[in-house]
């Protein structure tokens, strides 16, 4: 009976569970409001470094202890997190800067976004709070 | 030999942490970093023949080929750039005491993504490798291509510019297609003693297109006047080419001619096919070196590769690769030294 109900509950819960939905968010003054996967994958790849507006681009990842990086590498740049921080350790290796800043939790991204007009992160779709803007991704 | 593979792996991996990693910070908008790796490395060469017909005696070393520590300061479109570089800080065989030198030192201003300009001691945009030709984690093979390290006993400079001192560059971002393009100066040649001849200046131009992510197809020119010994202006051209094939095939070749003098020239190309999975990366390549002046290398060396990359963890990477070099028909190449047989390995240290 015992092995029953775990059987069953651990059916429940792979059913209930979902995997995260990253989305990509910037300041609310920021005035874009969409960006192509190409231009995304060039902004965290940072061969991309400016906004049309001018601005320095600055990008926010998440530590490779949170879920929602894998989704979002796997999404939106069609690469691993293993395969980013490569890319990162070459351009840092080659002298074409440092990786971008990593923080813990998708409360700080918020944070960070929410105080600096540049700055662009990627948090799960259930984190949205009215401090930031979700970027529309087009796959164009 | 094997006291000195057994010290090559294990060294690292006892004296390193696994999980070391880089120094970066930010301080009121300044992003600080600090890079570094160490490279050890077992060489063995069996007879090797020499530029004035002579052939060097087989040889075995282990050495730290090189530590490099890279410093880095960025704040909006601002950044400067330090890549210190030590050889041989320690040697077994000759008793060669290591020296530091500046391999790289520059200021950056970075207007939009179509233009920055670098001013200072900067590795010149050639090629494929020669802006990463000291960074050995980021490609399988311990050996460059003779383009970017010369063959053992040859007596020329090498093919690549020397470092330039301002550079333009920039790309512009297509949906399909990416260019970038790099434009510089430099001092020209250093002579026979490194001394820099401040008479000469260089100039060259490297453009690269990046078509579907997959392709990249590259072009480079560079020129200087010589001195008078060799003859005149230089030119040297190249072009290359890299392809991501299947996901994890990557194909790379490259041609370069180098026309150094009235009459001499220098003529390079290779290709190489590695297979890149998660930690292994196992690679074949076809190399091949030229100079009509040099009476050993006036037809030409080939050199066959084959060899092995694996990333042991996130800061150690080994490689093991073996060399075979034959000259193609030469009267002037000494006979016990017409092939060469070269084995490296190499442990890589990451922080």
């Amino acid at each position: 009976m015992r092995i029953i109900t775990i059987s069953m509950l651990a059916v429940l819960s792979l059913w209930t569970y979902s995997a995260a939905e990253p989305v990509v968010i910037v300041n609310k003054e920021n005035p874009v409001q969409s960006v192509s996967k190409k231009e995304l994958s060039n902004i965290f790849k940072q061969k991309q470094r400016s906004w049309d507006s001018g601005g320095a681009i600055e990008v926010l990842n998440l530590s490779k202890g949170n879920p929602v990086i894998h989704e979002f590498t796997k999404k939106m740049l069609d690469m691993s997190v293993e395969d980013l921080e490569k890319y990162y350790l070459k351009n840092a290796l080659s002298g074409k800067g440092q990786p971008p800043r990593t923080v813990d939790s998708p409360e700080k991204v918020k944070e960070i976004v929410g105080s600096n007009k540049d700055v662009i992160g990627y948090i799960d779709s259930k984190d949205v709070d009215h401090r930031v803007k979700v970027l529309t991704v087009e796959s164009r | 030999m094997r006291k000195y593979l057994l010290l090559l792996v294990a060294f690292p991996l006892l004296c390193f942490p696994l999980t070391a990693g880089a120094v970066d910070f930010n301080l009121n908008g300044v992003k600080f970093g600090i890079n570094g790796y160490i490279d050890l490395q077992y060489n063995y060469m069996s007879k090797n023949p020499t530029s004035d017909g002579m052939s060097m005696e087989e040889s075995s070393t282990f050495q730290q080929k090189q530590l490099n520590l890279l410093f880095d300061v960025e704040k909006d479109k601002y950044r400067a750039h330090i890549n210190l570089h030590s050889t041989n800080a320690f040697t077994t065989e000759d008793g060669e005491k290591g020296q530091w030198e500046v391999e790289e030192a520059y200021g950056e201003y970075r207007f939009n993504d179509l233009l920055s300009v670098r001013g200072g001691t900067i590795l010149s945009p050639f090629g494929i490798f020669n802006e990463f030709r000291y960074i050995t984690s980021v490609y399988a093979s311990v050996v460059l291509p003779f383009i970017y390290e010369i063959p053992n006993g040859y007596s020329g400079a090498s093919i690549t510019p020397d470092n330039s001192n301002v550079v333009a560059n920039g790309s512009y971002l297509g949906e399909n297609m990416d260019l970038n393009y790099s434009l510089y100066v430099s001092n020209g040649r250093r002579d026979s003693t490194g001394e820099d001849q401040n008479k000469d200046k260089g100039a060259g131009t490297r453009v690269r297109f990046t078509v579907l992510d997959n392709y990249k197809i590259g072009a480079s020119y560079y020129t200087v006047q010589n001195d008078k010994e060799n003859e005149g202006r230089e030119h040297l051209a190249g072009v290359d080419f890299e392809a991501t094939l299947l996901e994890k095939l990557l194909l790379q070749a490259e041609y370069v001619r180098d026309m150094y003098g009235k009459k001499a020239d220098r003529l390079s190309y290779y290709a190489r096919l590695t297979y890149r999975m998660d930690r292994l990366s196992p690679f074949i390549m076809y190399d091949y070196f030229k100079d009509s002046a040099d009476p050993v290398w006036k037809n030409g060396q080939n050199r066959y590769g084959v060899g092995v990359s694996y990333d042991f963890s996130e800061n150690v990477i080994l490689k093991a690769e073996y060399h075979f070099h034959n000259f193609r028909k030469n009267e002037d190449v000494p006979p016990e030294a017409e092939t060469t047989n070269m084995i490296r390995a190499a442990a890589i240290f990451i922080f």
